[in-house]
Parts: structure tokens; C-alpha cells; sequence
């Protein structure tokens, strides 16, 4: 990135229109770290007190909205943090129902990502070997990212039931997009005289795409990882929400406590279903540095 | 091994005279080359590198130079004209080091050797071998993210000498190094050939470093590019810096400048 277009870090994820954009305002996250040679006592302050002050923030409002705005007797509507923390995470039968939820959740999250990553990055390779079909299939690939899931979901349901499957098949219909389309843009972002260095050496289109494509795409590809694993706990949790057949997962309890003005339980769901999303994300980072970090420029 | 012939389709129905005999590596026979685009590039080239000599191409920016290169290499076909050369043995070094940024130097060193088939062991001591040549070693395990330009280029060298070309094609290999780095890779080639004595085709935009390089060199026109003259520069290998100094070297260095500005550059 040059210095005339370097953004600045939140203008560049805020401004990041596509997932490719997206993928581009890596470097400006990165470039947020400390100058290598600080002292471990102010890196760790810089890494928390910023997030620790808003936390604060946060939960200052949060308290002032319950005990101030809120009449007591609307007061579910807006449970103090401890309730939350107290009725959600230290009674032993709520806890129970939440980490199955949770597991469930997180089974079918991860299914749906596994297959997303499969689909996204098979089409999006067969797409860059044939150009014809690339330029068939992009725009419909775009249309597909533009139709609100929500409108179909009830049709998924119709279509086959409202099972596990269904809410796997939301999940990768959210969460496939952003793999497809990284896929693609990395597989594409080389220069051409790797082409011509491999077709000097007679080396077949599998080989090139297993020896040069591919690593080449690595970065682009696991940023759109990232981005993916967070979508498909949402597209679980959607699911979820709407079948509600099977074993109960985070979603299907929204929608229970929800129905039952259980705040604090509601409150708890939530924080959860973040947590799951927040660690999947951790999880993909954490292998993207370790597959990509070290030669990455 | 025959050698691959590439000509034109109406050239197809003439015998392929002239043939690569045993001392040329390259031979060009009333070459003319127009892109897709209608931008004719070479008129009437002919050109030949023979067995272990240094060939330095000098001509104005954007004159065809490259695709000299790219024609000898099979990577472009010539629109008319014959084009001979041994593909087997090519070491093509070009303006980039084009090193796959997610293998080490050691990694980028054994990729032809792999694309050849050879085994893990076997391609290990040849990558070594080039590195040692190029004087990498001890940065076999390093990224290329990690190196210097000069440094890249020395890897990017490596790659093409493990295979032992019997021709190396270098599109002005040294352009995007600084001046020190620039003469010390000159020199650095010079090691290596005075040592292998491939034949070698050098694409170069410098007068200096085209006399300081080569046995000849081959002035060429802006676009359509047709070689507008030869200079031969008769000193033995390896040469040493000092040669720049020399009265006869300055003098046909005045030569190649003299053809050069014919070629209204």
C-alpha cells in the first residue's frame, strides 16, 4: 500500500465497501501495533487500557440506563450486569441449557464454515481456470449476496424442512460470499511474469495452480476465512432463530427467552453467541499468522 | 535433443535450413515481430550467440528488446522469420526477481530442479551448490520478504543456474538495484561466466555495463527495432574493475555510444 492511498484505521475498514476492501485494510490494522522495542508493560497498556476505558464506558451507561431511565418495573427490559452475569452464568440448570446451546451452535457453525470453505474455494478456482465461467457466474454470485437471507429463510424451511440441514444451509449461504469472492481476487493477484517463469518450464496448469496459485492466494484467502467464521455463527444463530426442530441452539433460545421477556437469560445468549463468534475469528487469525505471517510482505 | 524451431506459419512450408549446429545457442534468421495490437516491434533481426559467448543487447527504452528474449525462449512465437535455440537449457533471469514470496531462498533455489523432476536430496545439493556460487549461504532458511534487492536478484540467479543452462537470457536483471549493487552483480556474473562460459543473451539499457559485461554488443533501433551495428569488446574474463579505466575499453565504449545515438534514443 502506497502512502497516497494508506487510510487511516478505522476509515479504512469503514470505508471498506467490499469484502475484498476489507481484506485490504489488514495492513492498516497491523500497522496499529506498537514499534517493535517497546517495553512488554506499555505494549500490554496500549493493547487493554483503550478497550478497558470503553468497556467501562459501556457498562457505566448500561447501569445508568437500568437504575435511572428505567422505571422498576420496566426494568426487565434492561437487566443490571450482574443480574445477567448472576442468572445466566452461575445457576447451574440456566448454565447447563446455555453451554448446550452453545455446543449445538457451534457443531452446526462449524459444519456450515467447513462446507462454506470447501464450495467457496472449489468455485472460486474452477471460476479462475475458466474465465467464460467466472463472467457467467460473478454477477449471479453478487445477486446472491444481495438478497436479504432473512427473505429466504422461510423458504429454506419449505424447501427441506427445518432441521440441523436447514441451518446449515443458512449458514453457508451467509458465509460463503466473502470466502468465494477473496478466493477469487487472491488467485488472480500475481504479476504476469510468474506466468511466463512457469510456462518457460512447461509446467502444467494443476501443478502451477498447486505450486504458485494457490500460496499465492493464501493471505486473500484467509482473510476471507475470518470474515466467514463470524458470518456463520450469525447464519447459525438465524437459522436457528427460525427452525427450531432438533436439538435447541443459541438461536432457538433468543427466540425462547424472547417469548418469555427473560432479560438477563436473553442478555446472556447474546454475550455467548459473540464470545463463540469473537473466538472463531481468534481462531482463523491465529492459523492465518501462523500459515501466512511469516513470509507475507 | 533436436532444437526447437519456431517460425511463422507461411514460414512453415520451408525447410528449416540453417539449423542450430553444435557451436550456436541462438539463432535468429530475418526475424520480424508484430503484437496482437498492430505495434510491430522487430524488423528483419538476425542474430546469433554462439557456444560460451556474452551477447549484451543495448537500445532505447521500449524498443524490443525484451521481446528478443522472450522470442528466443519460446515464450513468443515471431510473426515471420525463424527462431532457433536449444530450449532445454535456458536459465531465464528476469527484471524482477519473480521469487515466490511463501518459499525460502533455499525453496525458490530447488524450483526448477523440481519442476525437472529431480530427487529431494539431489535438488538439495544443486540449490546448495548455486546458492554457494552466488554467495547466499546462511540465508538458505530466510523469507524473501526478508532480503535486500541485490540480494533477491542473487537468489533469483541461483534458481537459473542450478540446472547448469547452457544459455542464460537476462532481461535487464540489474535495473532495479542501486549503482553499488548494480556493478557488484556485474561483477558477480562475471565470476560465473568466466567460470561456466554459457552462452549468454544480456538485455541492458547501460553502455557501461553492456562493454563491461560483454564480448559484443548489439546495438538496436527504437521501434521497429533492427540491430544497427555490433561492437566487439576483446578483453579476456574475468575482468576487473579496473578495465572501465582502460584507453582501448573507453574507446569502444565511445562506439557503442556513437551507434547508439544513430538509433535516435
Amino acid at each position: 500500500m502506497t502512502d497516497k492511498n494508506r487510510k487511516s484505521v478505522p476509515e479504512a475498514i469503514l470505508t471498506a465497501e467490499t469484502q475484498d476492501e476489507m481484506a485490504m485494510a489488514a495492513p492498516a490494522i497491523r500497522a496499529m501495533a506498537l514499534p517493535p522495542g517497546t517495553p512488554w508493560w506499555r505494549k500490554f497498556a496500549g493493547v487493554v487500557v483503550g478497550p478497558m476505558v470503553v468497556l467501562v464506558i459501556l457498562v457505566g451507561i448500561w447501569y445508568f440506563i437500568t437504575y435511572v431511565v428505567l422505571d422498576p418495573t420496566r426494568r426487565f427490559l434492561m437487566p443490571a450486569p450482574q443480574t445477567v452475569i448472576n442468572t445466566a452464568f452461575f445457576q447451574h440448570a440456566d448454565l447447563i441449557l446455555l453451554l448446550k446451546g452453545l455446543l449445538v451452535t457451534t457443531q452446526a457453525a462449524m459444519t456450515g464454515l467447513a462446507i462454506s470453505i470447501a464450495f467457496g474455494v472449489s468455485v472460486a478456482i474452477i471460476m479462475s481456470e475458466a474465465k467464460v465461467l467466472e463472467r457467467g457466474l460473478f454477477p449471479y454470485l453478487v445477486v446472491l449476496q444481495t438478497i436479504p437471507i432473512l427473505a429466504l429463510v422461510p423458504l429454506i424451511g419449505f424447501w427441506i424442512g427445518y432441521g440441523f440441514t436447514a441451518r446449515i444451509v443458512v449458514c453457508v449461504l451467509i458465509s460463503v460470499f466473502p470466502i468465494m469472492a477473496n478466493t477469487l481476487f487472491g488467485l488472480q493477484s500475481y504479476s504476469s511474469t510468474y506466468d511466463e517463469l512457469f510456462s518457460l518450464h512447461q509446467v502444467g496448469r494443476w501443478k502451477k495452480l498447486i505450486k504458485l496459485k494457490l500460496p499465492m492466494a493464501a493471505p486473500a484467502m484467509f482473510a476471507g476465512f475470518r470474515i466467514a467464521a463470524g458470518l456463520s455463527v450469525i447464519g447459525e444463530i438465524v437459522g436457528g432463530f427460525f427452525f427450531q426442530r432438533g436439538q435447541l441452539d443459541l438461536g432457538a433460545l433468543l427466540d425462547e427467552f424472547t417469548a418469555r421477556l427473560n432479560g438477563p437469560m436473553l442478555f446472556g445468549t447474546v454475550i455467548l453467541a459473540s464470545a463463540l463468534g469473537v473466538a472463531i475469528f481468534g481462531l482463523f487469525s491465529g492459523i492465518s499468522a501462523v500459515v501466512v505471517g511469516r513470509w507475507k510482505e | 535433443m533436436g532444437d526447437a524451431v519456431s517460425k511463422s506459419s507461411e514460414a512453415q512450408t520451408k525447410p528449416a535450413v540453417g539449423a542450430l549446429d553444435d557451436s550456436t545457442r541462438v539463432l535468429f534468421k530475418d526475424v520480424s515481430h508484430t503484437f496482437p495490437d498492430g505495434t510491430e516491434v522487430l524488423r528483419n533481426v538476425d542474430l546469433k550467440v554462439e557456444k560460451g559467448e556474452f551477447v549484451a543487447v543495448i537500445g532505447p527504452s521500449g524498443c524490443g528488446k525484451s521481446t528478443l528474449l522472450r522470442l528466443a525462449s519460446g515464450l513468443l512465437q515471431p510473426s515471420s522469420g525463424e527462431v532457433h535455440c536449444e530450449r532445454k537449457g535456458i536459465g531465464f533471469v528476469f527484471q524482477e526477481p519473480t521469487l515466490l514470496p511463501f518459499r525460502s531462498v533455499l525453496g525458490n533455489a530447488e524450483l526448477f530442479a523440481e519442476f525437472a523432476g529431480l530427487a529431494k536430496a539431489e535438488r538439495r545439493n544443486l540449490a546448495m551448490d548455486a546458492l554457494e556460487r552466488v554467495g547466499l549461504i546462511g540465508f538458505e532458511d530466510k523469507y524473501p520478504k526478508t532480503l535486500s534487492g541485490g540480494m533477491k536478484m542473487r537468489a533469483s540467479l541461483a534458481r537459473s543456474l542450478v540446472l547448469r543452462p547452457s544459455l542464460f537470457l537476462l532481461d535487464e536483471p540489474f535495473a532495479a538495484v542501486d549503482e553499488i549493487t548494480r556493478q557488484r552483480l556485474g561483477d558477480d556474473l562475471i565470476g560465473l561466466f568466466s567460470r561456466d562460459r554459457f552462452a549468454t543473451m544480456f538485455i541492458t539499457h547501460s553502455v557501461a555495463e553492456a562493454c563491461y559485461l560483454a564480448d559484443r554488443v548489439v546495438v538496436m533501433s527504437k521501434r521497429p527495432a533492427c540491430i544497427l551495428g555490433e561492437v566487439e569488446l576483446p578483453f579476456p574474463y574475468p575482468r576487473s574493475p579496473e578495465l572501465r579505466f582502460e584507453s582501448e575499453f573507453t574507446e569502444r565504449t565511445r562506439e557503442v555510444s556513437a551507434r547508439l545515438s544513430e538509433s535516435g534514443a
